[in-house]
């Protein structure tokens, strides 16, 4: 092959990239030398091959969808086994303007995928089995209660349009803590509403700035209003957004329990008011 | 060369995303890595990210499947980061047993498409599989890798180049 011919040129032209002109040039280049014709030829036939190299990958049957636990935003207190956790530092706030409804410690839980990116490396490198996923959907609060092994609501009392659409047991490696989120969803609207439970021996702080938080009555008990979300956006610092969601955090049996409505960022989809919320609380049964 | 990314549904939900893409993903992975295992897991780590990213409500690229191999390239890439010690044995590491469909002629090509590739460099032959296997642009491409445009057209053009190079000569030493 001797021809000189700009191969960059070869490259968009089969790219569909060039505007006519330059798109011409090519084409008459090519009824001349047969040096390109045979060129553009190769290039066919390689990229031919590679689309065959990869339909040839037959399916897997070990891919599973992954389960994405709900709520990133509780912070569970440091116990001695918090170590193995992927672990971050929300920061004990101290500025005016933000308090801790119920402060103990300044390391949080990242609920975020079954493995660290350490473990993972680890496991990698070793060659050892692949661990068993720490969370589980269920399709029925009944079940989920089950794989929980502690009592579950069910409220009563659920805004119009919404369902059922799955109750998540999350288990925290290395930390003896449940997570439980019952999400309940309008059709295809990203806005939600979770119902969610925590059983842990570590104690949890939430924490919010002081003019989203209120105090509010559950069942005549004090229970925390929190307007607004903690969102992270990539590249960004975790801000609190009063846009985003509300939340209801107060004590059922026992132990906590929230009542959230969220929305994705930017809709402008409405959330459930304050009042509902209340509502689905008192209706826990 | 005609898009094969044309006519693509848009996935209208988490499940549809898994359901539309998690093949397509773990495929390029694998053919990337050359490790099954790695391929899956990197592949659920995709998802993981997606669904996330999808949840926060973080503005999403009006395509869908530009943005999952995105995030599908940078976890590979991050992994061969991590392990920087480990060999880059990519390719045919990880052949599955031949089925009636795999004629002779067949498995040729794709062991000459695996040793070409595997002389090019991990990035020219991820750009490569996107490019001719998955039917992404050039201006696609160049977001994924974080490149100016120009400079992704003129790697893509090097790594085709490259590439015809070493199959058309894999092909004639099959011969």
């Amino acid at each position: 092959m001797t021809c000189q011919y700009d191969r960059g040129m070869l490259s968009r032209y089969l790219d569909n990239e060039l505007f006519a002109p330059d798109r011409q040039a090519v084409e008459a280049h090519l009824e001349e030398c047969s040096d390109c014709r045979s060129l553009v030829e190769q290039y066919r036939d390689g990229a031919g091959a590679i689309q065959r190299y990869l339909q040839a990958v037959p399916a897997t049957a070990a891919l599973r969808r992954p389960a994405v636990p709900v709520s990133q935003r509780w912070a569970v207190a440091a116990i001695a086994a918090c170590v193995l956790l992927a672990t971050v530092t929300v920061g004990v706030a101290t500025e005016t303007g933000s308090r801790l409804v119920d402060l103990v410690t300044n390391v949080s839980v990242r609920l975020l995928s079954p493995e660290d990116s350490q473990a993972f490396e680890e496991r990698q490198t070793s060659g050892a089995e692949r661990p068993p996923s720490p969370f589980s959907a269920f399709k029925s609060i009944d079940e989920a209660e089950e794989a929980a092994g502690f009592r579950l609501p069910r409220p009563d009392f659920i805004p119009e349009g919404y369902y059922l659409e799955e109750a998540r047991v999350s288990q925290l490696s290395g930390a003896d803590s449940l997570h439980v989120s019952i999400t309940y969803r309008q059709g295809m609207s990203p806005t939600r509403l979770e119902v969610i439970l925590v059983r842990t021996s570590a104690r949890m702080i939430i924490q919010a700035p002081a003019e989203a938080t209120e105090t509010v009555l559950v069942s005549g008990q004090e229970a925390q209003l929190i307007n607004g979300l903690w969102m992270q956006r990539p590249g960004e610092e975790t801000q609190f957004y009063p846009e985003g969601g509300r939340r209801l955090i107060f004590t059922w049996d026992g132990g906590p329990a929230e009542v959230k409505s969220v929305t994705a960022m930017g809709s402008g989809l409405p959330i459930l008011p304050a009042e509902e919320l209340i509502r689905v609380a008192e209706s826990f049964r | 060369m005609e898009s094969i990314n044309a006519g693509w549904p848009m996935a209208q939900s988490e499940a549809a995303l898994w359901d539309i893409y998690s093949h397509r993903v773990y495929r390029y992975l694998l053919r990337l890595t050359g490790e099954r295992e790695t391929a899956e897991d990197l592949t659920q780590e995709t998802f993981l990210q997606a669904i996330r990213d999808g949840r926060r409500g973080q503005e999403l690229p009006a395509h869908e499947a530009a943005w999952l191999f995105r995030i599908a390239t940078n976890r590979a890439r991050d992994l061969f980061r991590r392990r920087r010690l480990i060999a880059w044995l990519p390719f045919h590491s990880d052949r599955h047993a031949p089925t009636v469909a795999d004629h002779a002629e067949s498995l040729a090509e794709q062991e000459a498409v695996a040793q070409a590739l595997s002389k090019l460099s991990r990035d020219d032959a991820a750009m490569l599989l996107l490019r001719e296997g998955e039917g992404f642009s050039s201006k696609e491409i160049a977001a994924m890798f974080g490149l100016d445009y120009m400079v992704a057209r003129q790697r893509l053009s090097r790594a085709r180049e490259r590439f015809r190079a070493e199959y058309t000569r894999m092909k004639e030493d099959h011969r």
